[in-house]
């Protein structure tokens, strides 16, 4: 026992030494999640419980993109299988969700896992024991951290990315600029991440209210009425999907019609739609976006995104969608990783290749030995009268996830997919 | 830094010590010539320097010649009201004694009942394989290291001189209090003990062991009642007085909580908000017998989260949950807690030599920030609990907290001679000299599992032990329990509150609580102490270790390890 701790310890150790020194880790045979013709990936997610409403469609566009990699002759020749734990977005699920994953189904990496407080449940034990933790779902700028965190690597663009980037457009806009600017954030490091972001930018509200995760499910009427009586003409949400569709839900039965701003993760049509009854609450909203609009069919990523979700007769929105795009990012590591399947190979592959990697995202993905940034910035985009995110920027504006620091206005082109989406 | 201690005080520690590494002069009051027969239970007592202590051995009906010999854990020493004793169930032990108190009334203490393993059906399982038990009650009670260690060298003595016929080897094991006295033992006494098996041992000593409490108990002072006493106890009965007032506030206050009648302190913070702060600084796990820190009532997803509100149904969020559980394990850890720290303190004035007015308190708090002691994980994990009570309530409580750091008049220094005196106290020294099993429960709340890991982790790190490990030979493993159902809460259709039984019985008695260990466990953690004894070989070895790990409920993740340990003087600036 203490031999195995130790040697895992070392192994950890080293990986994160050697990707200091910008090195190659050994590869140590026969890691656990890999066999000649399968590789078993671990994913805790919320597919049911109060925040939930889109996310859950996250997991099965993972699926079906690794069923349909599969059908196509795998990566380097092994199936991926995906083992999903549904968490309820409950850290205390979290541990138990990722016990069962490392111990039972025996993963060779987590992916995808979702949630920031959810995720901070575990991300210390993954590191220790020197499981790659890919692609977490959620922009808590906490995780970017090699050195604390060498096996865990973000891929959509922090919230204080997400802030620096919605302050620099306010900033630049002068019909929003000139408005009485108020906040509502979640509690937590959600909403700490977004108010560091604006803090970095310079950026101050008249009015900041918040809400605790699950509270939507009680209604956030309080903090409609507190804004409506600040006087608030822009009001920067930073939440959760039900908590925008509870939050504009309130605001049109208060008849409280201010501009709103709303996060990138939070503002799916369909999910809304669901929950207030009508898409059309989103008409006119702003939301920062990273990906190729969801509508734009004739992208290629779209298209064959879109072909893939209707063979798994999934529900074509942002989160299936973006469900394959990152499916379709880890596939690329994967395979960059070679035949010989370490978690060491995996983690050397993420850091030194990821430039090479192609995806629907419309800004620059950035990992190194220094930085686990992963997508670095946003265009800004607005909900036309179809209730289509409609890009609205020619440029992009990237930044870091400092706590100090503006966005800066850049320019990307995005690469051609690989063929058929194949990695 | 040099810490210059009185004369008498000296002279005490320095006896403690001979204690520890000469064996005393023993005049055993029992005659050794008398051999217990097999089937038979043989009692009497032994005198050591330090008091007489009771002594009980048990023969099995066949004796395959391994004695296990038993230290009981902490009792406490002084009487505790009947009500706050009843509901700790030690009017139910054997090993408390019901008293009456001037001005009290009924109470029950702990007396010097020998004990000869964790539990009884343990020790028919044991005696049916073979094992002889013995096992003492200390002289006196309380943190009774030194007498516990006494009652076992006496013991060791009274056994090989003859009170037992045929023994090959004597493994030692203890729980709680008495694993600490277990691995000190078989320290003091390589040549006399094959082996150990300390049980959830408080193996970081006094010191550590009170600094929970003093986590707990402080953030309890400046958050929930300013007028607990928590430290530097008067002397004698005064500070007796001070301490059971203490113990009767934090217990009523817990049940005023748990039954709706109170939620907000007097200083305006919400008390189980305030509480589960406290516990989670100190360590504590976030799951209790009946809690499991995870699971809602049913009604939430029936009747949605207004509707189950309204109607009293609870707990309502995973949040919740771990807050009830944070009730429980306090109410669980106050006793030792409180009442610990007033014996320790008294122990200390006297073999000080304290005047009436030093300060007794050996746990300095002046330099602890105690927002450090929240690891960011738990932040995250709880801060949606925390906001539930209002956004921004979770930093004006630690900032309440934090604001008096460095005060000596608003903390509670410690007096370096009573340090000098605790730290001078038989401690085991995590020295790998014999086969040595350790058996954690995961989620205990009076020895969290952090405790004995890390004594673990720094046995197996020493150059014998990485010496032994490179040969496939190290014949060192810690076990885990676990609760057979992680989500073990478990509701009677339409309750408003979990049910306790159903609860508990989901646990299968694993993984929760204070030692919480099936008789299979401790069997089989025993029979991988004989196995690893008996080891010849790498592959003799391992299958001994497979011993351990084969009952329901030991977690069989090698690469487990439990939260660490939280040290409150490691976070001063």
């Amino acid at each position: 026992m203490v031999k195995a701790f130790a040697t895992r310890a070392v192994a950890v150790g080293a990986v994160a030494a050697l990707a200091f020194a910008g090195g190659v880790a050994p590869a140590s045979a026969a890691d656990p999640g890999v066999t000649n013709n399968k590789i078993t990936l671990g994913m805790t997610t919320p597919l049911t419980g109060p925040a939930s409403l889109g996310y859950e469609f996250i997991a099965p566009a993972a699926e079906a993109y690794f069923e349909y990699v599969n059908a196509n002759g795998g990566i380097n020749g092994r199936d991926v299988d995906l083992r999903i734990y549904d968490d309820q977005y409950n850290p205390a699920k979290t541990k138990i969700g990722t016990n069962q994953l490392i111990n039972r189904d025996r993963i060779f990496a987590m992916y995808g896992a979702l949630g920031t407080p959810t995720h901070s449940a575990v991300v210390r034990d993954l590191n220790r024991r020197g499981i790659p933790d890919v692609f977490v779902n959620t922009g808590g700028a906490s995780f970017d951290n090699p050195r604390r965190y060498p096996m865990t690597f973000p891929y959509f663009p922090s919230y204080i990315v997400e802030a620096k980037a919605m302050a620099y457009y306010i900033d630049r806009t002068r019909s929003l600029d000139s408005k009485k600017r108020c906040l509502m954030y979640q509690e937590g490091e959600f909403g700490d991440d977004s108010k560091k972001g604006f803090k970095a930018a310079g950026m101050n509200f008249a009015e900041e209210v918040s809400y605790f995760s699950g509270q939507q499910l009680a209604g956030l009427s309080s903090q409609v009425s507190t804004l409506k009586s600040a006087g608030c003409e822009l009001v920067v949400f930073f939440g959760v999907t039900s908590a925008t569709a509870s939050l504009l839900g309130e605001a049109a039965k208060a008849g409280f019609a201010p501009t709103w701003m709303v996060t990138s993760v939070g503002s799916d049509p369909d999910v809304i739609g669901g929950v207030v009854g009508s898409k059309r609450v989103l008409n006119g909203v702003y939301t920062p976006s990273w990906i190729t609009p969801i509508q734009d069919t004739r992208n290629p990523y779209v298209r064959q995104m879109k072909v893939i979700a209707d063979r798994a007769d999934l529900p074509w929105n942002f989160y299936t969608y973006y469900g394959i795009n990152t499916a379709y990012v880890l596939a690329q590591a994967l395979d960059a990783a070679g035949r010989n399947l370490t978690r060491e190979g995996l983690v050397e592959a993420l850091e030194n290749e990821s430039r090479s990697f192609r995806s629907a995202a419309e800004v620059p993905f950035r990992i190194n030995s220094r930085s686990h940034q992963g997508l670095t910035g946003f265009y800004m985009a607005r909900y036309n009268s179809d209730i289509e995110a409609e890009r609205i920027t020619n440029y992009i504006m990237t930044a870091t996830s400092s706590a100090s620091g503006k966005a800066k206005r850049a320019t990307f082109r995005q690469p051609n997919p690989t063929r058929k989406l194949l990695p | 830094m040099k810490i210059k201690l009185p004369r008498r005080a000296v002279a005490a520690v320095a006896s403690l010590g001979l204690v520890l590494v000469a064996v005393p002069t023993v005049a055993p009051a029992a005659n050794a010539a008398d051999a217990c027969g097999l089937g038979e239970t043989c009692t009497g007592a032994l005198t050591g320097s330090l008091g007489d202590s009771a002594f009980q051995i048990t023969m099995p009906p066949e004796f395959n010649g391994t004695v296990l010999l038993y230290s009981h854990g902490y009792r406490i020493a002084q009487p505790v009201p009947a009500q706050i004793a009843t509901a700790l169930r030690l009017d139910q032990a054997p090993y408390y004694s019901e008293t009456t108190v001037p001005g009290i009334g009924p109470a029950y203490v702990g007396n010097g009942i020998p004990q000869v393993a964790p539990s009884a059906a343990a020790a028919a399982n044991l005696l049916g394989q073979g094992y002889a038990l013995a096992g003492a009650g200390y002289a006196n009670q309380g943190w009774a290291v030194a007498e516990g260690v006494e009652a076992g060298q006496n013991l060791i003595t009274h056994i090989n001189s003859g009170a037992i016929q045929g023994v090959d080897e004597i493994i030692a094991w203890g729980d709680s209090m008495g694993g600490l006295i277990t691995q000190t033992l078989v320290e003091s006494n390589p040549g006399k003990i094959a082996g150990s098996l300390p049980l959830c041992g408080a193996m970081e000593g006094p010191l550590q062991a009170f600094s929970t409490a003093m986590t707990v108990l402080y953030t309890w002072q400046q958050l929930i009642d300013p007028t607990l006493t928590v430290a530097n106890y008067a002397p004698g009965q005064a500070g007796y007085a001070q301490a059971v007032g203490d113990l009767a506030k934090v217990f009523g206050t817990i049940n005023a909580v748990a039954s709706g009648e109170a939620t907000v302190s007097a200083a305006g913070f919400p008390i189980g908000q305030a509480n589960l702060l406290a516990g989670l600084m100190a360590g504590l796990p976030t799951k209790s017998g009946t809690y499991d820190g995870v699971s809602v009532n049913p009604a939430v997803g029936e009747l949605g989260l207004g509707a189950a509100l309204a109607g009293g149904f609870s707990p309502v969020s995973a949040g919740q949950n771990s807050a009830a559980a944070m009730l429980q394990n306090v109410a669980a850890a106050a006793a030792l807690g409180i009442m610990g720290r007033y014996e320790l303190e008294q122990r200390v004035r006297t073999i000080g030599g304290f005047a009436p007015t030093d300060n007794a308190n050996f746990n300095n708090n002046v330099p602890v920030v105690y927002s450090n002691l929240l690891s960011q994980e738990q932040r995250f994990e709880f801060e949606s609990t925390f906001a539930a009570a209002g956004p921004g309530v979770l930093d004006a409580m630690l900032n309440k907290l934090d604001a008096s750091v460095g005060s000596d008049t608003a903390r509670f220094p410690a007096n370096p001679a009573a340090v000098a005196i605790v730290e001078g106290l038989p401690a085991a020294k995590a020295t790998y000299n014999k086969p040595a099993v350790f058996i954690t429960t995961t989620y205990d709340p009076i020895t969290p599992a952090g405790n004995q890991f890390e004594f673990f982790e720094r046995m197996t790190d020493t150059k014998k032990a990485q010496r032994a490990d490179d040969k496939g030979m190290l014949k060192a493993v810690e076990y885990f329990t676990v609760p057979l159902d992680p989500e073990y809460t478990q509701f009677e259709p339409g309750a408003t509150g979990p049910s306790a039984t159903l609860s508990a019985l989901a646990t299968g008695g694993s993984g929760v609580g204070h030692c919480s260990f099936t008789t299979d466990q401790l069997v089989g953690a025993v029979g991988a102490v004989a196995g690893l004894i008996d080891a010849d070989t790498r592959a003799e070895v391992r299958a001994a270790k497979r011993v351990g790990y084969r009952p329901a409920g030991v977690n069989r993740d090698r690469l487990f390890a439990p939260p660490l340990l939280k040290r409150p003087l490691a976070t001063a600036n």
